[in-house]
């Protein structure tokens, strides 16, 4: 079941069409990663989905009735451009966000009191958030974006600004509040990370949606059914062997083997290119080339022809 | 409800606290205490005995003003025209001019003087005068309950049927007897003064709000916020708490403005 869908969702700013006829599905308890370059319209999306702002057009469903303004208790929301009251100190801030979202004062200090000691961050209770450096402060906020327990959670862009070891415990949060039965909508410029955690996602470019859909489906379209072979013979002799429907991409050499990358022709499979190939050479590794996020990325954006991919 | 009652609480927490409302709250009613106890010092520090002359043309009031420590009274017996043009011949501080009522009792008197006539002189003839009238009055209902001999009268309500205040105009005569009012130019610039202030203020804590909302846009927390409560309850919240902020700003002028007020004198 979708815990969340937007259908045909339209915004139109004054001389610019932020959103054109959008339509996501996010199923419930899944990673759903929202995509596209700078300027698409994913924040756009976000806000409308927060009631920032509303769309000019479409429907928006949250657990399969039509998205109410109440519906932001259930709903936890970490902008891109994040900021806290400077003055104030990080107890004291996080309590009033956490009311604000509808806990009692009883249990929002409870529950803060939890996550400080886990984030083990209970120290800085009494700082004010001036004083603070950006993660840290990005911290504060991930905690407060996540303490009523939403069904919904959206992260614009939660790693940026974060070191490599910080970023890792909020993927590992991140996963936790999956298991927990949270919905997450993300959205990144982070490839790899959507590799990572990504159930689905939809990619959306120049206001509309291009590509939908589950990541391993997703992938398996990019395939081209390509394979890297390292061996031990001279270059040029691959061309000799192989018949002409099997395409010799790249070839290249290191210090102990060659390389190639070759694209099989339509229904063959990797044992045949190895039983062409077993009588005139060793090989030594056969590798399936499956297209990175990255790539698949790339492509859809730039809607160019599928280009040589690169080692996974 | 609920959501605008704590967004109204931050804002005036985090408002009062600051140390500059701090600063603002002791440096307000020194400044005040200082308009209020400066001129009274000022006027009470002469202390050389004036003389005044009194032009009573009700004659209730003869023998009444008794001389104090500073002030000395005489009575004259003529017309205001006369005392007026003899007033520079003489050694008096002021001249002051009962004028004759025909039905009531008066409550009005005009202080002609050639300098201004301190606080201190006014209010004790406004005490005099007042006390006098309250003591005719207080006879004659006295005399009408006696003859009338109908059903008791409560005693506040025959005290408040007495109470008498008398408006005393202070007037400038000038080497060739000129005229000049000079009171009421001192109220109205007190009005403008007050008007001024409430202008000042509104202007002020106004653009409190708007900070506040600055302040909220340019470190992009207004998004957090506005995803979990309504625009309007964050305006109202914001408006309600800086109104408030200043609302205790003033009671506490006010209540430490009295307290030097009360210390000093």
């Amino acid at each position: 079941m979708d815990l969340f869908s937007a259908q045909a969702v339209s915004k139109q700013y004054a001389n610019h069409k932020a959103l054109d006829k959008v339509s996501i599905e996010v199923p419930e308890n899944h990673i759903f990663g929202l995509l596209g370059p700078n300027g698409a319209g994913k924040t756009t999306l976000i806000r409308i989905i927060n009631q920032i702002i509303a769309p000019d057009e479409g429907e928006l469903l949250f657990m399969g009735r039509k998205l109410q303004p109440n519906d932001t208790a259930l709903i936890g929301y970490l902008p891109e451009e994040r900021g806290l009251y400077k003055k104030m100190t990080v107890g004291e801030q996080a309590m009033y966000l956490a009311q604000l979202k509808g806990l009692s004062h009883h249990e929002a200090q409870k529950r803060l009191k939890y996550w400080f000691e886990k984030f083990e961050i209970r120290g800085w209770w009494n700082k004010k958030v001036e004083e603070l450096s950006k993660g840290m402060q990005q911290k504060i906020q991930f905690l407060v974006t996540i303490i009523h327990e939403p069904k919904l959670l959206i992260f614009d862009e939660p790693f940026s600004g974060f070191d490599p070891i910080n970023a890792n415990l909020m993927k590992e949060e991140i996963l936790a509040l999956k298991e927990k039965g949270a919905t997450i909508i993300f959205s990144t410029h982070n490839m790899s990370s959507v590799e990572e955690l990504c159930d689905d996602i939809a990619l959306i470019d120049r206001s509309k949606v291009v590509l939908s859909g589950a990541v391993r489906n997703i992938k398996k379209t990019f395939k081209t059914n390509t394979f890297s072979i390292s061996y031990n013979s001279p270059a040029g002799l691959l061309l000799a062997i192989l018949p002409a429907e099997f395409q010799v991409l790249s070839e290249s050499r290191d210090l102990d083997y060659h390389h190639a990358q070759v694209k099989l022709p339509e229904g063959a499979t990797p044992n045949d290119l190895i039983g062409f190939l077993l009588p005139f050479l060793t090989i030594y590794a056969v590798n399936e080339l499956v297209p990175s996020m990255n790539d698949i990325f790339i492509q859809a954006v730039t809607r160019q022809a599928p280009q040589p991919v690169t080692q996974d | 409800m609920n959501k605008i009652f704590l967004i109204i609480k931050r804002e005036y927490l985090t408002r009062v606290r600051k140390r500059s409302f701090i600063v603002m709250t002791i440096l307000g009613p020194l400044l005040m205490a200082a308009t209020i106890v400066i001129p009274i010092y000022l006027a009470t520090r002469n202390d050389e005995t004036k003389i005044i002359a009194v032009l009573d043309e009700t004659g209730i009031f003869y023998q009444k003003f008794k001389d104090s420590d500073n002030i000395r009274f005489h009575y004259l017996v003529s017309d205001l025209a006369t005392a007026k043009a003899n007033f520079s011949k003489t050694d008096d501080h002021a001249l002051l001019y009962i004028p004759k009522t025909e039905v009531s009792l008066p409550t009005n008197a005009i202080l002609y003087s050639e300098k201004s006539v301190s606080i201190n002189v006014t209010s004790y003839i406004q005490n005099v005068m007042s006390r006098q009238i309250e003591e005719l009055k207080l006879q004659a209902r006295l005399r009408e309950l006696q003859t009338d001999k109908k059903e008791p009268v409560a005693v506040d309500d025959l005290l408040r049927s007495i109470k008498t205040s008398v408006d005393i105009n202070t007037m400038k005569i000038g080497e060739n007897g000129q005229e000049s009012k000079s009171y009421t130019e001192i109220n109205m610039g007190l009005g403008m003064f007050a008007g001024f202030l409430i202008y000042f203020f509104i202007f002020m804590f106004g653009s409190q709000v708007m900070r506040g909302v600055i302040e909220e846009k340019t470190n992009r927390i207004v998004e957090v916020i506005i995803s979990s409560v309504k625009p309007f309850q964050l305006m109202m919240g914001k408006i309600i708490g800086v109104g408030m902020v200043g609302l205790t700003q003033f009671l506490l002028w006010v209540i430490l403005t009295f307290m030097i007020v009360s210390l000093d004198t």
